[in-house]
């Protein structure tokens, strides 16, 4: 539909379940442009919730970004609050390219919030700085924004909690500024450790901002697991697990 | 049957069907000559479907789309897509409608509304239909030729577009070119069923023809684009011929068919 003149919103609920389509995201929906030399397009949204939280098991909890961020061709967005949910999807739907939509689902009974009712926009590939502080960079995305700063604000952090909203090409300034002020950083995501976002992101500040470092960079994540049913607390990161890494970096001499 | 078509159609065009027949055979030929001396890199021989396609483009208009497969240089000869072009995308070079971003034989020619050919078989089917959805949505009076080998109507992608087609009367033609082998595999090992009468579980019309028959590829197209184009669904057309090369330049079909394969099936099938 979207090579034919249509610009379509279409929903894979849930994240889990898109593997079926993979061909069609990887191969024809983020190549087409590529491998056409622009003759053919495929300017299309593609809504899909993702994360656990909802005792949903395996196929109703996963984390996939990787696997989008990993294809060339897509632009990988997430919100975390209401505003940006519309804002966001609002610009993506403007991009004449397509998008993965990736909508938290735990956040869609979390939060409750008035959004305009007017049409407005969150920019593409834009850091949020949510919270600001001197001493520690706490990047995060999606479902994990409200996680952090709880653990930020009862714990008294005096942290840089950077949603970063768009996943790719996620927004390297924002985060190199922060770094350079703080010199310390924590990622969080639910998604396994292994080439997560975190892989991604620690890498890129080692090779621009290394020298501003005073600690390891530490990745709070979900195991290199199955995702569980029964023990999703445990694999989910959570406060505890943030401020005790917290501690860890800003203890590390 | 075939005097009535006669008289539809004039001289002209037969004339041009039947010179894009032995364009597109001679170009095979040539290409596959060029592979063998290390001039081209990879190619997928057509000969033998010729009739099959050329029938099938003699039904279509010029807005027509088609998500066509990687073996359907004589339908792209026969709608005016310039030999020099398919020759710049085998080669891969700067002219090139895609600059040489995909390996030979993944022909696009946007200007004659070839969309683009994906790799994985069958693969192209629900972007035809979801292209035939987006005409219908837009009023528009084109319709939409896809087609696909007989190992395509073995994957999840020919029931998802045929069942989608169908339960929303798109205008979209599916046309299986089974040219008897999927690689490897002979039909006889792909499906227990006659591939024409797989229309009916989806409630689509299903057609068998000759396809070495250019007459008769070009009435039963006829008949099914008429009919996508008056509102009234999608049908699926298997046209029987047979793959007389090998899949691909990479292939040695030696190895799992017989050289006298290809007359005994010919004789078979009465072509």
């Amino acid at each position: 539909m979207a090579t034919t003149g249509l610009k379509p919103v279409p929903e894979i609920q849930f994240q889990d379940f898109i593997y079926t389509a993979f061909d069609q995201i990887v191969n024809q929906m983020a190549k087409m442009r590529y491998r056409t030399a622009g003759r053919i397009t495929v300017p299309m949204v593609l809504r899909t919730p993702y994360g656990g939280g909802i005792k949903g098991g395996l196929y109703h909890s996963q984390s996939g970004e990787s696997y989008f961020a990993h294809t060339a061709g897509l632009t990988v967005v997430t919100p975390s609050n209401p505003y940006d949910a519309k804002g966001l999807l609002s610009s993506s739907i403007d991009l004449n390219d397509p998008v993965i939509f990736l909508e938290p689902k735990r956040l869609y009974r979390a939060q409750k919030a008035d959004v305009p009712d007017e049409d407005y926009k969150v920019p593409l590939r834009k850091a949020n700085l949510v919270r600001s502080g001197d001493d520690l960079t706490i990047i995060t995305y999606g479902s994990m924004v409200p996680t952090v700063i709880q653990a930020v604000e009862k714990n008294s952090l005096n942290a840089d909690v950077l949603d970063l909203r768009t996943l790719v090409p996620f927004d390297i300034d924002a985060i190199i500024k922060s770094v350079r002020k703080t010199g310390r950083v924590m990622v969080v995501h639910e998604a396994p450790r292994t080439l997560g976002m975190g892989s991604e992101i620690s890498a890129a500040i080692a090779e621009r901002a290394i020298e501003y470092l005073y600690a390891p960079i530490v990745r709070v994540t979900g195991p290199d697991t199955p995702f569980p049913y029964r023990l999703e607390e445990y694999y989910l990161p959570n406060e505890k697990r943030i401020v005790a890494a917290a501690r860890k970096i800003l203890n590390f001499r | 049957m075939t005097e009535n078509v006669n008289e539809q159609v004039d001289k002209e065009k037969f004339v041009r069907a039947y010179s894009a027949m032995v364009l597109s055979r001679t170009f095979d030929k040539k290409i596959v000559t060029a592979q063998r001396q290390g001039r081209v890199g990879f190619y997928t021989p057509t000969m033998g479907q010729e009739a099959t396609q050329i029938g099938a483009s003699l039904a279509l208009d010029k807005d027509d789309l088609i998500f066509e497969y990687y073996r359907d240089v004589p339908m792209m000869i026969h709608r005016g897509v310039p030999m020099e072009k398919l020759l710049d995308q085998i080669m891969g070079n700067s002219e090139d409608y895609a600059k040489g971003r995909q390996m030979p034989s993944h022909f696009l020619a946007r200007d004659n509304n070839f969309m683009s050919i994906q790799s994985p078989v069958a693969s192209n089917l629900p972007l035809a239909t979801g292209a035939a959805y987006a005409l219908k949505y837009r009023k528009k009076n084109s319709i939409v030729l896809t087609t696909f080998g007989d190992g395509s109507t073995s994957t999840p992608d020919f029931h998802a577009a045929m069942n989608m087609a169908a339960v929303y009367d798109l205008p979209v033609v599916f046309l299986c070119e089974n040219n008897q082998w999927a690689i490897s595999l002979p039909i006889e090992k792909q499906t227990r069923a006659e591939i024409w009468k797989k229309a009916e579980g989806y409630g689509m019309e299903g057609v068998k023809v000759d396809g070495n028959d250019l007459l008769a590829t070009y009435k039963a197209a006829s008949d099914a684009v008429k009919k996508a184009r008056d509102g009234k669904g999608p049908t699926l057309i298997e046209a029987v011929s047979f793959r007389m090369g090998p899949h691909s330049t990479s292939d040695d079909p030696n190895k799992y068919r017989s050289r006298r394969t290809p007359g005994k099936i010919w004789n078979r099938k009465g072509s």
